[in-house]
């Protein structure tokens, strides 16, 4: 996936030359990347800003989620930026509408997972459609079967929970 | 917990739910009840009036509060504590939404000034 295809480049599709920058996940798995790509983390553009040799440590995400992060960053740093009008501006966005939709067909773990990295990371765009997902995905469920989603205990005494669904019936109904 | 998630986030995640959805979800968990009634109240739920609490000017005197919609009503007992030390407050009517209701309701006096309140426990809500 991302770690392959991002590792061996400083060489452009366009034949130039880009700056890279060498991230390490938490698993010690390299990941060379465009630092135009990996500038939309806004942790690693402070970090890229501040300097250091040996690539970026980034300890809180893992090499398989990183590489899915990558992956996001990679499609979207490489979207040209044409007239806003024009047709290929329009199939830019379609593409890349339909490639979001892609890498969200993952499981509730991976999901998670991409939360909290997309929230270390900084990175606005993913941080935004990965919520918008699990927001989806849990919209329609009952506390018991978020908590089962989630792993949460119910901490709530049965009287607790007798008031809270009193005041829901009498707001709802 | 692999799928965990801190507040943050999930204030997101939440953020992006329908209110009705976010209603049910208070049951989940105390953290996820504290995390809907606190930082995604006034963001999410619709602020629609519920009622309004009338005090007289006169802090001691206490205060009603009103069921627009019934025009049932019910004097709140008096906590001790006055917003104004000194007594010397104009006329103010104070309001509450459908939320404070929901989460708030233990708590009736209130001020918009300072924002300070009073509890007063649940025993008011069996009056409406």
């Amino acid at each position: 996936m991302a770690a392959a295809d991002s590792c061996d480049g400083i060489s452009t599709s366009g034949g130039g030359w880009e700056k890279t920058v060498t991230l390490v996940s938490s698993d010690d798995a390299r990941f060379e990347v465009r630092e135009a790509a990996a500038s939309l983390s806004q942790t690693v553009r402070r970090m890229i800003r501040a300097g250091g040799d040996g690539g970026i440590p980034l300890p809180k995400v893992d090499a398989r989620t990183l590489s899915t992060v990558l992956e996001y960053c990679n499609k979207h740093a490489a979207v040209p930026a044409p007239a806003p009008e024009s047709s290929s501006a329009e199939a830019a966005a379609v593409d890349l509408e339909w490639f979001d939709k892609e890498l969200m067909h993952v499981d509730l773990a991976t999901l998670c997972s991409l939360i909290r990295a997309a929230d270390y990371l900084e990175v606005a765009g993913l941080l935004d459609l990965t919520c918008k997902t699990v927001a989806d995905m849990i919209k329609s469920k009952t506390a018991e079967e978020i908590r089962q989603m989630f792993g949460i205990q119910n901490d709530f005494t049965p009287e607790e929970e007798e008031q809270l669904s009193r005041e829901n019936a009498g707001v709802f109904e | 917990m692999e799928n965990g998630l801190p507040d943050d986030p999930l204030a997101e995640i939440l953020s992006r739910v329908p209110a009705k959805s976010l209603c049910r979800f208070k049951c989940v968990s105390k953290s996820w009840r504290d995390l809907i009634a606190g930082r995604l109240r006034c963001r999410r739920f619709p602020q629609t009036l519920q009622g309004f609490i009338y005090g007289d000017g006169e802090a001691h005197v206490g205060y009603i509060v009103c069921n627009p919609a019934t025009e049932q009503w019910v004097a709140v007992p008096s906590s001790g504590w006055s917003p104004w030390p000194d007594s010397k407050a104009e006329e103010d009517e104070d309001y509450f939404t459908e939320e404070d209701v929901l989460t708030h309701l233990i708590s009736i006096q209130l001020s918009p000034r300072t924002f300070s309140w009073s509890s007063y426990g649940r025993k008011v809500t069996g009056n409406w």
